[in-house]
């Protein structure tokens, strides 16, 4: 009992060892914001601009904002215009499609601004980006046995033609269901004077079950392009082989060979056979209702005969 | 008796977890007076500031957020908290003092000595914090 005592004290004090460290969150008036943008230019040309909002804690901690209140605007003619608005998730974060023509200024770049503004927990805050559309075309050519992945970089100039991009990063990845998954360890390219950038896929990439991959080609935090992907099929995958047979007859499988089944099958309808025939005349006998007459004397009662 | 002892070591053992999940972050950081007065040997010229700033994207960012407003992404799993870069607090230091905080570490804060033997390197980080100055 006294014992049972000791280790109970022992237990709170270790729990208020650890308890007494956590931080506690305590709303006081509107938190200090920082909002972070990024634009995005997706392979099927969507053009999103995605925004992640952080508050201070009352330990002036930075942490994912909820429920923040998100304004987008572009700039056109030099005034500021609303596009959308959206609600940040609990990781502080929101996803906002843009127009896809986006309002350029004299040097073909446009901007957008994310705001809060009024939000009832949140201080305001504003932050802008200003970037260049970028195309990005990505090819291979399946005839060469080189694997080569080439991937063209340009955006148009002030007469609307197409000018090669020089001198960016380019980064490939895997499609895979939830996500990319970078193609190789070195996966990056920069482009050339004409916009290009080569890339050569390695062989062991697991594909479906005809081989089929889809190899992407991205721009990644660039400060004048923001993100742009470009994506596109290729037959350079390894074939997934279904196993049609996956539990083949073996005796440490489910389904033992045949001829141990057929073994035991034929032991147990011996058993059972036995069983069913005794039974059978078993009932034939109590069924009987004139029984024989033994016409001779049984053994046994000769060995009586004499009392 | 025995349960006495039992329990003062109960108590001590309390204390010290208590203690490990604290962080001493309100303890002011003292620099050595050789780094306070030490005077950066790096000029901030656009070269070197554009150095430390693809040094900061790669390791600080993480931690210290674009702007080093102490909004980047890691910062929900850390136990301590970067400062606001752009406030007077921080950029009233010397130098000196932000090149040793930042080469010694403290807390979350890891040692960009290990990672950044070069001295230049270090003062390029510094050139480049001061940018975040508003
Ligand atoms: C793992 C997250 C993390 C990374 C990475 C990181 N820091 Fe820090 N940094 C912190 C934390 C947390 C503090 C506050 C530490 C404290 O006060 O105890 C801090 C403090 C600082 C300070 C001192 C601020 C002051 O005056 O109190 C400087 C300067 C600094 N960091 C620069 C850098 C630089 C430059 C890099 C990149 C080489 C970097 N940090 C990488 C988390 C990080």
């Amino acid at each position: 009992m006294k014992n049972f005592k000791l280790l109970f004290t022992m237990l709170c004090l270790m729990l208020w060892g650890t308890s007494s460290a956590e931080e506690t969150t305590k709303e006081v008036g509107k938190r200090e914001t920082s909002i972070q943008l990024s634009f995005y230019k997706k392979a099927d040309q969507t053009k999103t601009a995605r925004v992640k909002v952080n508050a201070k804690n009352d330990k002036r901690k930075f942490m994912p904002a909820r429920n923040a209140h998100i304004n987008i605007y572009v700039i056109n003619n030099k005034t500021e215009q609303l596009v959308a608005t959206e609600l940040t998730g609990i990781d502080g974060k929101a996803v906002v499609e843009l127009p896809k023509n986006l309002p350029l200024d004299a040097d073909m770049k446009f901007t957008i601004i994310a705001k809060i503004e009024n939000d009832p927990a949140f201080e305001d805050a504003q932050e802008q980006g200003t970037y260049k559309e970028a195309n990005l075309s990505i090819s291979i050519n399946t005839a060469d046995t080189d694997r080569l992945v080439t991937v063209k970089a340009t955006e148009l100039d002030k007469d609307g033609k197409e000018k090669p991009i020089a001198k960016a990063t380019i980064n490939f990845y895997i499609q895979r269901l939830f996500g990319t998954m970078p193609a190789a360890e070195d996966r990056t390219a920069t482009t050339d004077d004409k916009g290009e950038g080569t890339f050569i896929l390695p062989r062991d990439i697991k594909g479906d079950t005809l081989g089929n991959i889809i190899v992407v080609a991205k721009i990644e935090d660039n400060d004048i392009y923001g993100n742009v992907d470009s994506k596109v099929d290729a037959k350079l995958g390894i074939a997934l082989l279904v196993d049609k047979n996956p539990f083949p007859r073996a005796l440490w499988e489910p389904r033992a060979p045949a001829p141990l089944v057929i073994t035991i099958s034929v032991i147990f309808s011996c058993v059972w056979l036995v069983y069913i025939s005794l039974f059978y005349t078993i009932i034939k006998i109590s069924r009987d209702k004139n029984p024989p007459t033994p016409t001779g004397k049984p053994p046994y009662e000769l060995a009586y005969e004499d009392h | 008796m025995k349960s006495g002892l039992l329990l003062t070591i109960c108590i001590i053992v309390a204390g010290l977890i208590g203690m490990a999940f604290q962080t001493d972050q309100s303890k002011p950081w003292v620099v050595p007076d050789k780094y306070l007065k030490m005077t950066n040997p790096v000029k901030a010229t656009p070269a070197s500031i554009a150095a430390g700033k693809s040094l900061f994207v790669k390791q600080c960012q993480d931690c210290h957020g674009k702007k080093g407003l102490g909004d980047g992404t890691k910062v929900p799993e850390l136990k301590s908290t970067p400062p606001d870069m752009t406030k007077a607090a921080f950029q009233g230091q010397t130098d000196g003092a932000i090149f040793y905080k930042l080469s010694e570490g403290r807390n979350d804060m890891p040692k960009a000595k290990k990672d950044l033997p070069d001295d230049e390197d270090r003062w390029n980080l510094v050139n480049f914090v001061r940018t975040f100055k508003k």
